[in-house]
């Protein structure tokens, strides 16, 4: 491609251009259909066959939805759990992940498939006896069970993506700092860390997107609706008979607009590359 | 020279103890956290999964009474058969997207990140607005899918309504959920030091070249991790067929899942859902420890401590 | 009192497991566990607190109850009432329930649904509460619609309050039989009129095509056919399944007939996959008529005529219908079972009603005094005929549920999606085929 003409990369181009669009707006598919629904009367939500241009276009189903769930008392919960499970996250799981990948301790690989054993388990089993450890804690109702666990160890998940990547950095690295005398935390915090800034943004972005919306666990663990999350006021829509779809998909949208944001800017974190940089023709 | 080599080593067993202590101190926090929150409800629900327990009443033990009834329940194994495709047909089919997709949203264009932003879309959407569109999309009479069918010059299909199709469909339907694993795939995508692809287009190395020599060995440590997680996730499918087919047509979608939920909390079998839950355990850490056994020959760690 | 379930041996091998396996850091977080919760003993000067595990999310549920639960403590300073906000349906409201009752946290109160009475029935869950209804001058069955009243009792047990209720009844388009010359459903409408009708009104192809039946596909709906022939899903004793045999298997079969290709029945496929429901085709103007319960908020957008009547019913046949209904219940491990009845009794009361009619608008408040008022007061949004749905409980039934209802839901409504559905599957040998099945739920004895 580097000695082809000017115009052949324009094809080029064009011609890839043309797929991702065609692949963009098919996986696009969902935002706009939500996006729809959140302008639509309540009648015209399933109207057969559906329209993609609601008509007429309520944009009242907006601040209906915000006041029928109060969304702005559940924000401050939401934004606080997710800080503070985010932050636990990434501490504690890169911390566990060092030492999966690049020390050699007994026990360590059984230890990790211990690790991954967790997420193999259904939680619909252990539902009941973790309600009732975090009971014996007194800690239901409170943040508490959705931030603290993440405080130790940041899942299973988390830890075993860290381990993949830190496991892709030469290990010459610590040995020469090793040599410079610098302990093991030192070489986490100073050499492999830095050079991780891509998957450390990677699992920032999820864990904030997963906390974001999850609701199962704070339904599970949140009872008076002054410390519910937004995740939760979207079920509110739900009632017995029926389902204000409209006014559901108009929060969703809502809810969803920071984490769009989010991803867009963060991306240049993950896909920086900055990892092997320094490793130039080595 | 004697006394130099004994040094030697002793620091050498220094470093070996410091390692050891260290390797002890970095996975303490998770250590704790799996003593507290974890170890216990697991073992909890091993337990119960030997007794005839209904939540409410006194739990009963029966020994492996609940795992000889699960071995001839044929919905048991209806339910694990039909997990079993979804895992063996989605989770190839979905991490093969997926590399497509990261590999596309790789190129060097103007404007990529838009569409990196689109591709990752569907991952935010909440899931039941999802499955609501996807109910739409394979409506028989009102359905994109069977509208793109006919244009192509097909005739239309009940997609959810045959017992044949619904699985296949919700395998279609996960691709849209691609993007978790194409930002994995990106992030070691771009991990790969550009002087590699340099000195191997000095090398005369075509696209398909480089792509097989460099790419995508090194991308390999992201597309184990993505295929270990599939796999776990995959057979624990449950939202899609909970909000949209409900196990059916005829329990062609009654997944693993679905049915351990019905068991645990719609007809109060704690016992036996339990059971079902241990059965899948060994049988994904079975399939895990296989994995990482098969990785040696094909996962490439620059940094491997085994080197 | 009743039979107590108590949590405390699922705590305890829970204890015993942790003994088993876990390191000491989690043993001592769960020593606090055997020692009982001793609040029972407050002060005088402290009110007695009765948890209520209930439905909401939204404002408008919050509403529902908030407002009842201030007046009630004004009313009787002795008692709090705590609620327990779960966002989601019987299920949801179930699971939530049996987590807390295994973590020793149960809800002294909590809403309920006939959908899922029966499962906890079963395991005495509810607390019976015809003593204290005996014992009270000031509340009786009585005040109640008989079929919703009914739906809260199971093996001589009164486990609850219905709150609303509901009863299926025919939802017509009147334009469509107008246009057609057809005489609307009235007194004495028979399966007959009911083919002819359904037959002139579907017509046309494809998209277009409109349909003179939907809906008689839902095992609910089936279950009012069979019912009006004398059959039933089990036999009296509900022991053995019955809709395999003489006289339900017939009504199945017809019910299938109707579902033949060109049929006058909408295909099942057009509205079985979730989300799109028989309503929403309704108000487009593409089916004649179909049975539901007597909510209508999913057809009120239609804009044509629209109305509601009496099932069809030929000479010979029992007159009947579905009735299910939502209310209350209390917990039989409550430690204060006096102050709940209090509170129970105060969501059976007029008072209660009236706020909900209020508040929730539509349903039918299944306290008949409050009932007869809701056609004047809601005239506006109920169809003409709303009287019908009122009629309806008079000689309505519940379903019959026994053991695992849920379960045997579960088992029915798969088995009739095959036979009415593409796969055309043969009534007599898909029924049979889940028999055995649906009899071991509805006998199920638990814990044994």
């Amino acid at each position: 491609m580097k000695t082809a003409p000017r115009y052949l990369n324009r094809i080029w181009a064009g011609f890839w251009y043309l797929i991702l669009s065609f692949f963009a707006v098919a996986l696009a598919l969902p935002l706009v259909w939500l996006v729809s629904t959140s302008l639509k009367t309540g009648g015209q939500t399933f109207l057969m066959p559906p329209k993609w241009i609601p008509d007429p276009i309520v944009w009242t189903n907006y601040p209906d939805a915000f006041r029928a769930v109060a969304f702005h008392e559940y924000f401050w919960n939401t934004a606080r759990i997710v800080f503070f499970a985010t932050a636990g996250t990434l501490l504690t799981a890169s911390l566990a992940a060092y030492a999966f990948a690049r020390l050699r301790f007994p026990l360590r690989e059984p230890l990790f498939l211990l690790v991954l054993s967790t997420i193999m388990l259904p939680s619909i089993v252990t539902l009941i006896p973790t309600f009732i450890v975090f009971r014996t804690l007194r800690w239901i109702d409170t943040f508490l069970p959705l931030i603290v666990p993440l405080w130790f160890g940041g899942g299973a998940f988390n830890i075993f993506l860290f381990r993949q990547f830190f496991m892709t950095i030469p290990l010459e690295l610590d040995e020469a700092a090793r040599i410079d005398g610098a302990s093991n935390f030192r070489i986490y915090w100073v050499v492999i860390l830095p050079l991780s800034q891509p998957v450390l943004a990677t699992i920032a972005v999820f864990s904030f997107i997963h906390h974001w919306n999850d609701f199962f666990q704070p339904l599970v663990y949140l009872q008076s609706p002054e410390n519910w999350t937004m995740a939760i006021g979207l079920l509110g829509f739900r009632d017995l008979y029926s389902t204000q779809w409209n006014l559901m998909m108009a929060a969703s949208t809502a809810m969803i607009l920071p984490l769009l944001v989010l991803f867009f800017f963060a991306q240049r974190y993950f896909v920086s590359g900055i990892q092997m940089s320094g490793l130039a023709g080595r | 020279m004697q006394t130099l080599v004994t040094s030697w080593r002793r620091r050498q067993r220094n470093l070996l103890w410091t390692e050891c202590r260290d390797g002890y101190l970095f996975i303490l926090p998770w250590l704790l956290g799996f003593l507290i929150f974890t170890v216990g409800p697991m073992l909890a629900s091993l337990y119960i999964s030997f007794t005839r327990w209904e939540i409410v009443t006194p739990s009963v033990w029966v020994g492996h009474a609940q795992y000889a009834k699960l071995f001839s329940d044929d919905r048991f194994w209806l339910s694990l058969y039909n997990t079993s495709y979804y895992v063996f047909i989605g989770v190839p089919l979905h991490l093969f997207m997926a590399l497509l997709a990261a590999l596309a949203v790789n190129m060097n264009l103007r404007g990529i990140h838009l569409y990196r932003t689109a591709y990752y879309v569907p991952s935010l959407t909440p899931v039941v607005a999802n499955s609501i569109l996807w109910i739409w999309i394979f409506h028989p009479e009102w359905g994109l899918a069977n509208a793109f069918l006919e244009w192509i010059g097909l005739g239309g299909l009940y997609w959810l309504q045959d017992p044949r199709l619904a699985k296949p469909a919700l395998i279609i339907m996960s691709f849209w959920s691609i993007g978790g694993q194409m930002v994995i795939l990106l992030a070691g995508l771009k991990g790969i030091p550009v002087t590699l692809y340099e000195a191997a287009s000095i090398d005369g190395a075509n696209w398909w070249g480089r792509f097989w020599r460099i790419t995508l060995p090194l991308l390999t440590p992201a597309l184990f991790f993505n295929l270990i997680i599939a796999i776990i996730g995959a057979f624990q499918v449950f939202t899609q067929a909970f909000i949209m087919t409900d196990g059916g047509p005829n329990y062609a979608t009654l997944f693993y899942l679905l049915y351990l939920y019905r068991s645990a909390f719609e007809n109060f079998r704690m016992g036996y859902a339990s059971a079902m839950a241990w059965v899948l355990f060994v049988i994904v850490l079975v399939f895990t420890i296989v994995q990482f056994r098969l990785s040696d020959r094909w996962v490439f760690y620059e940094g491997d401590l085994r080197q | 009192m009743t039979e107590r379930t108590t949590p405390a041996l699922s705590r305890r091998s829970f204890l015993r497991l942790s003994v088993l396996g876990m390191g000491a850091t989690a043993l001592a977080a769960c020593a606090p566990v055997a020692a009982p919760a001793a609040d029972g003993a407050a002060d005088a000067a402290e009110p007695t607190t009765v948890s209520f595990l209930t439905q909401g999310g939204g404002e408008t549920s919050f509403l529902r109850y908030e407002p009842l639960i201030e007046n009630f403590h004004a009313a009787n300073p002795g008692i709090a009432i705590e609620p327990i906000w779960e966002p989601g349906g019987a299920i949801e409201i179930q699971t939530k329930l049996l987590t807390l009752i295994a973590a020793g946290d149960a809800p002294d109160s909590y809403w309920a649904h006939s959908y899922t009475n029966s499962g906890q029935a079963v395991r005495n869950i509810q607390l019976d509460i015809n003593p204290f209804l005996d014992a009270d001058d000031d509340i009786s069955g009585d005040d109640f619609l008989l079929a919703a009243y009914k739906d809260f009792q199971y093996g001589g047990r009164q486990i609850g309050f219905p709150r609303e209720t509901t009863s299926t009844v025919l939802i017509y388009n009147v334009e469509l039989f107008d246009a057609a010359g057809l005489n609307r459903p009235a007194d004495g409408w028979t399966w007959a009129d009911f083919m002819e009708a359904a037959t002139v009104i579907t017509s046309g192809e494809g998209a277009d095509r409109i349909y003179g039946a939907a809906d008689w596909q839902r095992n609910r709906n089936t279950w009012i056919k069979i019912w009006q022939k004398g059959g039933d899903v089990l036999s009296e004793d509900r022991t053995t399944f019955t809709m395999n045999q003489e006289p339900s298997l017939s009504q199945v079969v017809e019910i299938q007939d109707w579902h033949q290709d060109g049929g006058i029945h909408l295909p099942a496929t057009v509205t079985e996959a979730g989300g799109f429901s028989t309503g929403d085709l309704f108000t487009t103007g593409r089916i004649g008529m179909f049975p539901q319960f007597s909510v209508f908020s999913n057809v009120m957008s239609s804009e044509f005529e629209w109305d509601i009547a009496h099932l069809p019913v030929d000479a010979d046949d029992i007159q009947t219908t579905r009735v299910a209904s939502a209310g209350h219940s209390l917990y039989s491990g409550t430690e204060n079972p006096d102050a709940a009845w209090q509170w129970m009794k105060f969501l059976g009361s007029e008072e209660a009603f009236r706020h909900w009619v209020d508040a929730t608008g539509l349903n039918v408040p299944s306290l008949k005094v409050v009932a007869a008022n809701l056609l004047e007061a809601s005239a506006d949004v109920l169809p003409p005929s709303a009287q019908i749905m009122l009629d309806a409980f008079e000689y309505g039934r519940p379903e019959p549920v026994a053991g695992d209802w849920i379960g045997v839901h579960r088992e029915v409504q798969p088995a009739l999606n095959s036979i009415y559905g593409i796969e055309k599957a043969d009534a007599q040998s898909r029924l049979d085929a889940i028999a055995s099945r649906v009899e071991e739920l509805a006998v199920y004895v638990p814990g044994v």
